[in-house]
């Protein structure tokens, strides 16, 4: 039994490598090999790219996030022709010249993470703002749209954070009863926002929610009142990394939204086979975060091997 | 009245009893009357400050602050720095949180956080003592070196959940008192015993103050080095043993944002960052500031924007005060 399903996987591999001799290869550039965010999107491209019959080489500067090192790595990448390109800058204004450099040589080039403006082929987003948004929303459900909550930012004036708090303050609007007694800084950090929850705890003794820009930081304020033996406060948060989707599971933290770099490698590779079949694509393709919840916990917080690629069908994106 | 000048960064030998007040002292006085008075102004504006419970939190909170600082004050008095505090504290909690869960043994996993530790301290040491390498760039060189490998050893996935027994440490209580409360009075009461009761600890003042005069008049120089390292990365790994009881999760980025905070906590506690002069009672005071403001801007509830700019104010202000208590003492 054993040996068969050992010789049906090799088949499967072998044949995916013939496969993978007919189309090409496509490029991915990440900005470092130690965010486990990257590494996500790398193993995403690479499913992706082996589904639709393309090999893939990954470049990453050896120094993280190295701008001189990513520009050379890209006249290296031309040099091969590839198919097409999966591209985040390290910098997007210093990568800007050679980004251009490979839409001059005809490759495709596909951009996630960065809005952009306009010189790559696609980019492949997730709404921030959609995120805090959504997120709030289960909140404020729960609570019977009523009670007091504080919010637990990120790092001030960074895109991500004031727009994950800017959605999570806008759909309050439509709670009025929901007051916000506070908004406070806890820069990412698990340690910090555990502090940061410990000192509201003094201030507030009645806290019935939490939202929090990050998955990290909820669970710092979670540890926080749990040791202070504090319960029924309900946490929402964002990103739904794997310690996230436990906490989720386990019915410690009420909702978190799907943030996937996984995904978005899946979809940049997908894209860039619907360029080269010469059929036309957003220049703008915003997947859907999607909500976990207790009920829908056991779909996400895969470990990387186990996940498979949505297509751009599976997304309701194309037809 | 007689004037007299003083220039505090080239000290004389403490053993000269009999000057009305010793700087250091003065210094610790200064310090308790900023922070009363920064105490009492967020007291007036907060009625929750000043309470039992939320004293207790803060001392709890700073108390990591200070764990981290302890043996880096020591290098610093002694002359030298070390930038690797934090990573140190993210190693020793990775790989401590590493062989807890694949052990299930609380004691391996606080004997791993202080081993490493002991070595990562041990091997700043012998670079900057024994092959006369700058402190600077070996400490800042280890802190990649620690980070980078706490990165690869967790492989981007934090690892939660500990003992009971093991969190004790971090956030347990002993006759109502947080226990890492306890284990920051232990470890100034320590510290201060060796700075200022024994000839090691005088050693490190004097080579601080005049590292060539101290080489000539005999003083062990580089084994005092040593010494000082290993006592910061020995800080820094029961840090790491404090936080994870505390957070109940390692990742490999938590260190990272304690270094500048453990400098400051330091300096702002009146030790030179020329060596030669310093206290634990003042870093534990840098620590406590440090961490009031924190609190107070959460109790207050002052914008995120704002935070950093006061920050930023009540550290200049705190410094401003000093050197005018200062100048009138003298």
């Amino acid at each position: 039994m054993k040996t068969a399903l050992a010789s049906i996987i090799l088949l499967a591999i072998s044949a995916s490598c013939a496969m993978a001799q007919d189309k090409g290869e496509i490029a991915v550039f990440t900005k470092n090999k130690v965010d486990p965010f990257f590494e996500e999107a790398r193993v995403g491209a690479d499913v992706a790219a082996k589904g639709l019959g393309y090999s893939t080489v990954q470049y990453a500067p050896t120094r993280p996030n190295n701008f001189q090192e990513q520009i050379a790595q890209v006249e290296d990448a031309i040099t091969r022709k590839p198919k097409g390109m999966v591209f985040v800058p390290v910098d997007t204004k210093g990568l800007k010249p050679s980004v251009a450099k490979v839409r001059e040589a005809g490759i495709p080039i596909v951009n996630f993470i960065d809005t952009g403006d306009g010189n790559f082929n696609s980019y492949v987003i997730y709404d921030d703002h959609r995120m805090g948004a959504d997120v709030t929303r289960i909140l404020a459900e729960k609570l019977g749209g009523k009670g007091k909550i504080v919010i637990i930012e990120g790092i001030k004036g960074s895109a991500t954070s004031d727009n994950r708090t800017a959605g999570a303050q806008e759909t309050l609007k439509s709670y009025p009863q929901i007051q916000v007694v506070a908004v406070q800084a806890a820069n990412y950090q698990r340690l910090q926002a555990l502090q940061v929850m410990e000192n509201l705890m003094q201030q507030f003794p009645e806290i019935d929610g939490v939202i929090a820009a990050s998955d990290n930081m909820a669970l710092g304020a979670i540890e926080a009142m749990e040791s202070a033996g504090h319960s029924g406060t309900q946490v929402v948060s964002m990103d739904g990394t794997i310690d996230g989707v436990q906490a989720v599971a386990a019915g410690r933290l009420l909702a978190s939204a799907e943030f996937s770099g996984f995904q978005m490698g899946c979809t940049a590779v997908e894209i860039i086979d619907r360029v080269t079949r010469g059929e036309a694509v957003p220049e703008r393709l915003e997947l859907k975060a999607e909500m976990i919840t207790k009920e829908t916990a056991d779909k996400f917080g895969q470990p990387l091997e186990k996940r498979t690629c949505k297509s751009l069908k599976d997304l309701g994106v194309a037809s | 009245m007689t004037e007299t000048t003083e220039m505090p960064a080239i000290r004389t030998f403490r053993s000269d009893a009999g000057a009305p007040l010793d700087p250091e002292l003065r210094s610790i006085i200064a310090r308790f009357v900023v922070l009363a008075v920064l105490c009492a102004g967020v007291a007036l504006l907060n009625e929750n400050f000043l309470s039992v419970a939320n004293f207790t939190n803060v001392l709890r909170q700073a108390s990591l602050l200070f764990l981290i600082a302890a043996g880096a004050t020591l290098v610093i008095i002694a002359g030298a720095i070390d930038l690797s505090v934090g990573a140190i504290l993210t190693l020793s909690a990775c790989v401590a949180a590493g062989v807890i869960h694949a052990t299930g043994s609380s004691g391996l996993g606080i004997a791993t956080a202080l081993a490493i530790g002991i070595s990562a301290g041990l091997a700043n040491g012998i670079l900057v003592a024994g092959l006369r390498l700058p402190p600077f760039l070996v400490t800042y060189g280890m802190l990649w070196i620690l980070s980078g490998g706490a990165l690869y050893y967790m492989g981007g996935i934090p690892i939660t959940g500990f003992p009971r027994e093991f969190r004790f440490l971090g956030s347990g209580f002993l006759l109502g008192i947080p226990v890492p409360i306890l284990i920051m009075i232990a470890t100034a009461l320590a510290g201060s015993v060796v700075l200022h009761m024994t000839t090691v600890g005088q050693q490190m003042v004097m080579m601080g103050a005049n590292r060539a005069a101290a080489t000539l008049a005999g003083i062990p120089v580089r084994r005092n080095l040593i010494c000082v390292y290993v006592a910061s990365g020995a800080c820094a790994g029961l840090a790491a043993v404090v936080a994870l009881g505390r957070v109940n999760s390692a990742d490999p980025g938590m260190g990272d944002p304690l270094l500048l905070p453990s400098i400051a906590a330091i300096l702002v506690g009146g030790t030179s960052l020329f060596g030669g002069t310093g206290t634990l009672l003042g870093t534990a005071l840098g620590a406590l500031l440090l961490t009031i403001v924190l609190n107070a801007m959460n109790l207050l509830t002052i914008g995120s924007a704002w935070q950093p700019f006061a920050t930023g104010i009540v550290l200049v202000g705190a410094m401003l005060a000093d050197a005018f208590l200062n100048r009138r003492r003298s």
